[in-house]
């Protein structure tokens, strides 16, 4: 979760929301973003070529239910996306219409028929 | 934790990565997550096999990708020989969507054969000493509705994207009361 693909500002490490909270426990916006993961029960999976932030990253940090709410909101209050429609190869044309692999966004589940998030 | 990602890695760029496995599993470490997709499992095996840790205390977790929904034994047996670390301990199917095989590989509709719980079925058979559970990868409530009144076993994973732009709030909840364990790819 503390990768950046390329073109992305990746806003998890550069809001203030989430440089305020890595301040206030001392560590990076990555550990912030693992933490947050790891509390609500999700299994993460870190990836990193930098050996600083492989050993930063098995350390996490225990965030307050106020910090736990703050990010569970983010993607109302900052933005939210899908990282997976950034990836432009997974977008096929299909019997003349654009697909994901073939699939409507309805059909993975994603999208309702108004285009609203289901996730 | 883990994850091992990026496709086309040349030779230079395949040390490196052999040694941050390594690092990441000599510092604590000890969930590998990889994918035939990704190009590299054959790395991530001899990083393992030279990590000094032993197999039994690492969790090594592939996925298989669409051109293969219809042959999963064939593509547990891929996944196998390029990690050669005796087994695997969670096989995923990486997305619901299929494709026909190689080398045409053609986009399937969702109702085509073979579809998700087809695979899936088959996915079961597999579970014994080279392959210790199979989970699913980028499904969602609509998919995991669909798959669970079909099948035997319930999948022990499902990876997700997952962060604080896309936090999947209903979906957690709703795999975790279903005995489905949530991983988070981003």
């Amino acid at each position: 979760m503390g990768g950046e693909r390329e073109g992305e500002a990746n806003l998890i490490h550069t809001h203030a929301l989430f440089k305020t909270i890595a301040a206030s426990h001392g560590c990076s916006t990555g550990v912030v973003s693992l933490s947050w993961a790891v509390q609500r029960g999700v299994t993460v999976i870190p990836k990193s070529s930098s050996t600083g932030r492989i050993a930063e990253n098995i350390k996490l940090v225990e965030l307050t239910r106020e910090e736990m709410t703050e990010m569970d909101n983010a993607h109302k209050t900052i933005t939210r996306y899908r990282v997976s429609d950034l990836i432009e190869e997974l977008y096929v044309e299909v019997d003349g219409k654009t697909t994901f692999q073939g699939w409507t966004l309805e059909e993975l589940g994603w999208n309702d028929k108004e285009g609203n998030w289901l996730n | 934790m883990l994850t091992v990602t990026l496709g086309g890695l040349g030779t230079d760029n395949e040390k490196q990565l052999e040694e941050s496995i390594i690092y990441a599993l000599q510092n604590g470490y000890r969930l590998v997550d990889t994918a035939q997709y990704y190009g590299i499992e054959h790395v991530v095996g001899r990083a393992v096999r030279n990590s000094g840790i032993p197999r039994s205390e690492i969790t090594v977790i592939t996925k298989f990708w669409s051109h293969w929904h219809h042959d999963p034994a064939k593509a547990l047996d891929i996944s196998l020989r390029d990690l050669n670390l005796g087994y695997v301990d969670v096989l995923l199917m990486h997305w619901p969507f299929a494709t026909t095989p190689d080398p045409e590989r053609k986009h399937l509709r969702k109702d085509q054969s073979p579809t998700f719980v087809e695979t899936w079925l088959m996915m079961e058979k597999l579970i014994g000493p080279q392959c210790r559970t199979i989970g699913v990868s980028n499904f969602t409530q609509k998919t995991l509705n669909e798959l669970l009144p079909q099948c035997e076993i319930v999948p022990a994973v499902n990876q997700v994207e997952l962060h604080a732009f896309n936090p999947n709030p209903q979906l957690v909840p709703y795999c975790v009361s279903k005995g489905i364990h949530v991983m988070s790819w981003r």
